[in-house]
């Protein structure tokens, strides 16, 4: 891609100061650095929680959480990690750099922007006020599944409250990315002209439209069963609390590609650069990601084979489960064939790219293990599945955002990190990952449930490995917290409009810190 | 233009000081556009959310 128009600074470049900046922007900057912020927060507090869960399993017997609080600190952890920590992480990545990739002078609707971040503190304030009602938080797994979930306490009450306001942020968000995309972008950029971020974003964002609604009228039956007399999920009113999996799932496995598609679009993004090549196939990664979000929407009941469905329905879900093997092998291949006879240069973006590449991949293929019915019905609801979505969720989403935050780190800030922290971050981080999740696998295929505070002795050994994986996992990153200090702070040096030799894109034709205001003429691109 | 539209453009592109620059033009070409696109997504999404509560509620 060439571009006819390099950004420069400008006296525009004026923005307004203390708390009302952060309160009231309507710059897509703030406001990405806003969610980024919320997100590396959400994933600390997420993060303590999965530690007060490894070190009760740290040995067979209970000794440092109360049984209802480890079933608290199980739903919490996921819901913050999902809900808090991820989606706003990619939605900070996006609002930084859609406008700037597309050569937009900001998101189509700034000030719906602004109260889209803005829902998010006071619904999370809600779900973790939740923690001290009388009754507890949240008992039920994320998935809230009846009739659990109408039994407990007032604070399901706030947890649903905080779901819906957590869809609405995210519906307004997806909204505003979408009007973005297809009404801002510079002239010249064609739709398959578009970096595969933004592409993956688009598709990410009709997903949500379709998906979050679901799980609006989801919990909002769930409310209404619970306070206003119907019985949706009550088998005594007619009812079926198979119905709300249903629903749930209808919802949760598009969400599980919500989850993973921007973090296809940053890998994408990522491995040409240090390849020193185009992307191969571009036209095949925009069709399989299309792909893989079609498809999403026709396999939510393999999550819930056990329950006990037809075998038409039992075939049908296991087969179309298998079949996005195909658009996601195709991805596969293509960033592998990107690097094939590549240039290659390991700095840490790069790395954190082939790790999501081979750890992801490692998560696949346990799903697919999961895919089929009469495997399932053996590793169902146990350790092995929680192996599995850290593979995809921890490996796949969070180390992509690690990898894309010391990608545009240098832009964002004008300061390059230090490579030496960087790349100890990511070596720390892949090892204590694998520690900490890789002998659940074993866990799981020995028979071991999820859920629980207490196991039998046989699974000892493992949980202890698990258990101190974990807590080096957490510690480790505070090294990225360091690095990312002190490029805010400007005690690193200084970075190139340029950054990266290999870097190509219309956010790396501004300069480093980009101004306030980017493209407020439109560049021409050829 | 409607008045309201050129009173919210500076805003729009967080001009404290309001003053109307080359690239408003840019920006009032595609505002209604985005507007409409806007309402038709949001009409989705809010499709969804009372579907899903109808069809459940026909169907238990």
């Amino acid at each position: 891609m060439s571009v006819a128009h390099t950004e420069a600074h400008d006296h525009h470049d004026h923005r307004p100061s203390g708390i009302m900046r952060w309160l009231t922007t309507t710059n897509h900057k703030d406001i990405g650095t806003m969610y980024l912020i919320f997100s590396l927060t959400m994933f600390f507090v997420g993060g303590l929680m999965a530690l007060a869960i490894r070190a009760e399993l740290f040995q067979p017997g209970l000794q440092v959480v109360h049984p209802e609080l480890y079933n608290s600190m199980t739903t919490m952890h996921a819901l913050i990690m999902i809900f808090g920590a991820i989606m706003p992480g990619f939605v900070g990545f996006a609002n930084w750099l859609i406008p700037m990739m597309i050569g937009a002078p900001d998101m189509a609707l700034p000030r719906m922007n602004n109260w889209s971040f803005w829902i998010l503190p006071f619904a999370f304030a809600l779900l973790l006020g939740s923690l001290f009602t009388v009754g507890g938080g949240p008992a039920s797994g994320w998935t809230l599944y009846a009739p659990l979930s109408v039994q407990g306490g007032a604070g399901v009450d706030m947890t649903i409250l905080a779901i819906h306001m957590m869809g609405i942020s995210s519906v307004l968000g997806a909204i505003n990315i979408i009007v973005t995309i297809m009404n801002m972008r510079a002239p010249g950029m064609h739709l398959m002209k578009l970096p595969l971020f933004v592409w993956t974003w688009l598709i990410t964002a009709f997903l949500l439209i379709a998906a979050m609604p679901v799980l609006a009228g989801a919990v909002t039956m769930l409310l209404t069963d619970r306070h206003f007399g119907t019985a949706f999920f009550d088998p005594a009113g007619g009812g079926d609390p198979v119905l709300f999996q249903h629903i749930f799932w209808f919802f949760g496995h598009p969400e599980v590609y919500i989850l993973i598609l921007p973090a296809f679009g940053i890998v994408s993004q990522i491995i040409p650069t240090f390849s020193r090549k185009p992307l191969f196939g571009y036209d095949s990664m925009v069709f399989a990601t299309a792909g893989i979000a079609f498809l999403s929407f026709i396999v939510w009941a393999h999550h819930m084979f056990t329950v006990g469905m037809p075998l038409a329905g039992e075939l049908f879900f296991m087969y179309a489960t298998m079949l996005i093997a195909v658009p996601t092998g195709v991805k596969v291949f293509n960033w592998v064939a990107t690097m094939w006879r590549g240039s290659i240069t390991f700095e840490t973006p790069m790395l954190f790219a082939i790790s999501v590449v081979f750890l992801f991949t490692i998560g696949g293929l346990s799903g697919l293990m999961l895919a089929i019915v009469p495997a399932d019905f053996q590793y169902h609801d146990t350790y092995f599945v929680v192996a599995h979505f850290h593979y995809v969720l921890f490996a796949g989403s969070i180390m992509s955002m690690m990898g894309a935050t010391y990608y545009w780190l240098p832009k964002w800030t004008g300061r390059m990190y230090s490579e030496k922290i960087g790349k100890a971050h990511f070596w720390l981080t892949v090892i204590f990952f694998n520690v900490t999740f890789f002998p659940q696998h074993f866990l799981g295929l020995a028979g071991m449930p999820r859920r629980i505070p207490d196991y039998s002795v046989q699974y000892a050994e493992f949980n202890l490995i698990s258990s101190v994986g974990a807590f080096g996992l957490g510690i480790v990153q505070l090294l990225m917290v360091y690095a990312i200090i002190q490029c805010v702070r400007g005690k690193a040096q200084k970075a190139t409009d340029q950054v990266w030799e290999g870097a190509e894109g219309l956010e790396w034709t501004v300069a480093s810190p980009p101004p306030y205001h980017t493209f407020s003429t439109p560049p021409t691109v050829k | 233009m409607d008045g309201r539209i050129t009173a919210a453009l500076p805003y729009i592109l967080n001009t404290a000081d309001g003053e109307v620059r080359h690239s408003l033009e840019f920006v009032r070409n595609i505002m209604s556009k985005n507007t409409k696109l806007a309402a038709i997504l949001g009409a989705v999404a809010l499709f969804f959310f009372v579907a899903i509560m109808v069809i459940q509620s026909t169907h238990y």
